[in-house]
């Protein structure tokens, strides 16, 4: 731990500024996690361990849907690691689209719901998904805003001329690699991504699968 | 320090080296998670310990090959 410290205070304090930004996003994740934990246990008190009537195969897909996102996610942080400003476009688009299609999945169970909000389940479901659908939806924000940025040159350098001047954007030089401070946003908002995929992974037996005969 | 090239090639949990090996794991991962516990959901009626612990691995391997936790105290 001396020895990482040490290391730390060599790179100066662009770096420590980073692990100060990483330190932070972590606290504000742990803080969210009470929040979601509380709005969890709400299930419990309100209607015990009973299974509720959703719809099994729409939970199934709208969580297939957001664990791929997550996946995707990932690629885009890997590809701005390595300095392919295509693949981070790429992948952080395919990520927005997902993240829709699972607001749309969530939207499409809101409108088939065979239980009112007033009921001890309804309300449980309701709070839960509409809170965890809110975070989704500020995490698309963030991703399109990462998104223009990126597209505008923002956080990787153009890359070399020679993908201008191939019609099929071939080259043999390596791409400069960008330094981790300048991809922070990106690091920043691909985190918060995953961390509400793993809110979902609770939600989403909590919600669909959990039973427990009384 | 490590050099920008190598903190991809540095080996995490279980092996796995690059971005393209977690991902192929990852996703061979949670899609059997998921079926398991869908499954495990439709044959049990009394499921909870057992859902508990697949979101528990399923979420620990998310924040470490995703999230990247480790990078809090360690140089990368």
């Amino acid at each position: 731990m001396a020895m990482e410290m040490t290391a730390a205070a060599h790179l100066g304090p662009a770096a420590d500024k980073l692990r100060l930004r990483q330190w932070g996003l972590w606290l504000f994740f742990v803080s969210e996690a009470f929040l979601f934990g509380a709005v969890a246990s709400s299930r419990f008190f309100l209607a015990g361990l009973e299974p509720g009537h959703v719809d099994q195969a729409l939970g199934l897909a709208v969580t297939s849907v957001l664990l791929t996102s997550s996946l995707t996610a990932y690629l885009a942080e890997a590809a701005a690691e390595e300095g392919d400003r295509q693949g981070l476009v790429r992948y952080l688009a395919a990520t927005i689209v997902l993240g829709l299609l699972f607001m749309a999945g969530v939207g499409l169970e809101w409108s088939r719901a065979h239980f009112k909000p007033s009921d001890h389940f309804g309300t449980a479901f309701f709070a839960m998904t509409g809170l965890h659908s809110s975070h989704v939806a500020s995490g698309i924000v963030l991703l399109a805003l990462v998104l223009g940025h990126a597209r505008a040159g923002r956080f990787l350098p153009e890359g070399c001329i020679c993908s201008r001047l191939w019609p099929w954007r071939w080259c043999p030089h390596p791409r400069p690699r960008p330094h981790r401070e300048q991809l922070w946003p990106v690091e920043a908002t691909v985190k918060y991504w995953h961390f509400v995929d793993v809110v979902w992974v609770f939600f989403y037996p909590i919600l669909y699968l959990m039973s427990w005969p009384s | 320090m490590s050099s920008e090239g190598e903190r991809h090639r540095r080996r995490l949990f279980l092996g796995l080296q690059g971005p393209r090996q977690v991902a192929r794991f990852m996703l061979a991962f949670l899609l059997a998670q998921t079926v398991a516990e869908y499954a495990i959901a439709q044959a049990m009626a009394a499921n909870v310990p057992l859902l508990l612990l697949i979101n528990v691995l399923e979420a620990a391997a998310i924040v470490y090959y995703f999230q990247h936790v480790y990078r809090l105290w360690r140089e990368d």
